[in-house]
């Protein structure tokens, strides 16, 4: 019993969320579960956004004009009608230099963020609108509204402080929305 | 040989300058005469192929190759995909086809047959199609010959169609009620 108070009730530090470790999982199999689940997953999305990042890297994403040729490419693929196709050849593809620094460096935003648990919301809004421009720029597909919802769980749910930096540094800045 | 900072810096600047200059004098591939996509996931590509006038080769005069876009599923399942490839580019992709043959370039298709399947490969940069391949950097069509054999033959050359004259083609093939 007094295990389970334990690793139910806040810690030292006063935060009422739980801290994800085998302690708690034993004393509370169900919600350890979940909480275990969706650690993986921030992990595995934080693994996703690191391979998006890397590969910009490699593609000189920032300063060469592989996003001009992708862009372009894009253009010639989806139909000409569709709003997708205005966004891309109004917006996109004469700020692509713009659009390659915002992707870049959020998507190594992202991967820092859901790999460290730091600033895990803000990093799962930032997935998110990147994810939602990509689709506006013509690169929707089914796989992008699975990876909005489990972006919005990271949202949603205080992951960073059941395993992550937020945790601590919530504790030194409680007034600071970015680790809540 | 003692180290000096000034100079390791002078050849790092050197070498960086060297590779920009090397970066800069790469050539430029052409653009691929069939030029589709291994990662896009919901791309319709329309390709016609065309024999050759009096080539001796078994095929339909005028052949069109729908790829269709992936379902639903397989797009959610490239989250995977991508990541055990840890943002590898794609190389290899299978995608559903119909080949609509024709006896001349007008009109409505001899035979048409769905549910096939194409293989795409940037490796090789050839579509294989039942029965055919095509050379995705030349567009060049080569046709088994004959019917049912592993040989094949050079029979005519193909494009990708526009975009839109793509939907144009799938719209006028759709069945009327």
């Amino acid at each position: 019993m007094n295990t389970l108070a334990s690793a139910t009730l806040p810690d030292d530090s006063g935060n009422p969320r739980p801290r994800f470790t085998l302690k708690f999982l034993r004393a509370n199999p169900l919600r350890g579960t979940g909480i275990g689940l969706a650690l993986l997953l921030r992990f595995l999305f934080g693994i996703f956004f690191l391979g998006g990042a890397v590969n910009k890297f490699q593609r000189n994403y920032m300063f060469g004009d592989y996003p001009l040729e992708l862009f372009t490419r894009r253009l010639t693929e989806i139909d000409p009608t569709s709003f997708p196709a205005l966004y891309l050849e109004k917006f996109i593809i004469p700020n692509y230099h713009l659009i390659g620094w915002v992707v870049t460096w959020g998507e190594v935003a992202v991967a820092v963020g859901m790999l460290l648990g730091l600033c895990t919301r803000t990093a799962g809004l930032i997935a998110i609108f990147l994810m939602v421009n990509f689709s506006l720029g013509g690169y929707h597909d089914a796989s992008l509204i699975v990876l909005n919802l489990i972006a919005l769980i990271f949202v949603v749910l205080p992951t960073g402080h059941w395993r992550g930096l937020d945790r601590g540094l919530h504790a030194r800045h409680p007034d600071a929305i970015w680790f809540k | 040989m003692t180290f000096s900072p000034a100079s390791a810096m002078r050849r790092i600047s050197v070498m960086l300058l060297a590779s920009l200059c090397v970066q800069g004098a790469q050539a430029v591939d052409p653009p691929p005469a069939i030029n589709v996509s291994e990662i896009c996931t919901t791309c319709q590509d329309v390709i016609r192929c065309t024999r050759d006038p009096g080539s001796p080769v078994p095929a339909y005069p005028v052949v069109v190759y729908y790829l269709h876009p992936h379902s639903t599923w397989e797009q959610i399942v490239t989250i995977w995909d991508y990541l055990i490839r840890f943002g590898k580019p794609k190389q290899e992709d299978t995608r559903e086809l119909t080949i609509y043959e024709f006896m001349a370039p007008e009109g409505r298709p001899a035979q048409i047959r769905g549910g096939q399947a194409a293989k795409l490969s940037a490796v090789k940069m050839t579509i294989d199609v039942p029965g055919a391949r095509i050379d995705r950097t030349s567009g060049q069509w080569s046709v088994a010959d004959p019917p049912g054999a592993t040989e094949l033959r050079t029979a005519g050359s193909c494009t990708l169609l526009p975009v839109a004259d793509g939907f144009a083609f799938l719209r006028s093939m759709a069945p009327t009620s």
